[in-house]
């Protein structure tokens, strides 16, 4: 796995390349009933790239990553979503919040299997 | 109980119980992008709240009892004067009117308010007597509660029925006097009437059709 450094350069990348997919598609996205519901999954990834950007600064600050990162990155997604369709900013919160519910178990084993490693050391 | 032990399984070994998961989300979440890059180090808690005490859950209870029962939602959407005039017809002179008399389905601020802290206060007079009934107070308390219970209870359903007998004249009741009033009431109308005759028999008089 890579460091804290690299790994906020590669999320930064992929909220890029997200970003510009989405802008590029919107057309498309904002065409019919499914496709907004697939926007809005869009959008949620780029939550989840951004939260990784996000988390990952904090820890090279050394701060705690708490529910205003959360927010912010959020806030990030909803808007990004809101210049698809109005359909996509909910469908977006809701993938989202589904996507942080894993994430937070996700780190949350990290951490467990972190503590683990310096505890057999 | 259930979290407690968990957490104390994923301790000691913190990698199966999450490899053994059966959520496919997360295994795709946990090959596709967090192989590559770290996950942050999130620890959310949701955050708790207490619960209100009862006696602020009963007084927003009674507040939105008294708003709903004096009208506020009629007054805010209808918008009717604060209190009425009218006009004396022997004298000519103005006077303030509290109660719309003659309509059920209107009403001014005031009157509703005044209707609706009676209610109230009939109210308060039942949860004054359930609590005179406490064994583990004093008895001139309880007295005093009972007394004042039963008083209030008396004072909310007179005036209750004195304020619908100001707007319905002669409510419940069906004898001649209320009737006396209830053609008073209508004078407005008689007044009009005759009005119309003393014009028309002028009209016939001075030969005009």
């Amino acid at each position: 796995m890579a460091g804290t450094g690299s790994s906020m350069l590669y999320s930064f990348l992929m909220f890029t390349v997200i970003l510009s997919l989405q802008e590029m598609y919107r057309g498309k996205l904002a065409s019919s009933e499914l496709f907004t519901i697939l926007g809005g999954f869009i959008s949620s990834l780029l939550f989840l790239v951004s939260l990784t950007f996000i988390g990952n600064f904090q820890e090279t600050c050394g701060m705690r990553t708490g529910w205003g990162a959360v927010l912010s990155a959020e806030a990030i997604a909803l808007i990004a979503a809101s210049t698809v369709h109005r359909v996509c900013i909910t469908t977006c919160f809701l993938f989202s919040a589904g996507l942080l519910y894993e994430v937070n178990k996700l780190s949350g084993m990290m951490l467990a299997k972190s503590e683990y490693k310096t505890k057999r050391h | 109980m259930a979290p407690k032990a968990e957490t104390t399984q994923t301790l000691s070994t913190p990698t199966d119980s999450f490899s053994t998961s059966m959520d496919p989300i997360f295994q795709i979440l946990k090959i596709l992008p967090y192989s590559i890059i770290r996950p942050p180090r999130l620890r959310l808690k949701l955050p708790s709240f207490t619960l209100p005490s009862p006696m602020t859950v009963f007084a927003l209870v009674l507040l939105t009892y008294f708003m709903v029962v004096s009208g506020i939602v009629y007054d805010v959407i209808v918008e009717p004067p604060g209190i009425g005039s009218t006009q004396d017809p022997s004298t000519g002179s103005v006077r303030p009117v509290v109660f719309l008399p003659g309509r059920v389905n209107g009403q001014y601020i005031i009157e509703g308010l005044s209707s609706g802290f009676m209610f109230v206060l009939g109210g308060i007079g039942i949860v004054l007597m359930d609590l005179s009934l406490d064994k583990n107070r004093a008895k001139s308390v309880k007295v005093s509660y009972a007394s004042a219970g039963i008083s209030s209870l008396v004072i909310a359903y007179v005036m209750s029925m004195l304020f619908i007998r100001i707007k319905i004249p002669g409510y419940l009741r069906s004898n001649v006097l209320t009737m006396g009033i209830r053609v008073a009431m209508n004078s407005t109308f008689l007044e009009t009437l005759t009005g119309y005759t003393r014009k028309r028999k002028y009209e016939i008089h001075h030969g005009r059709e």
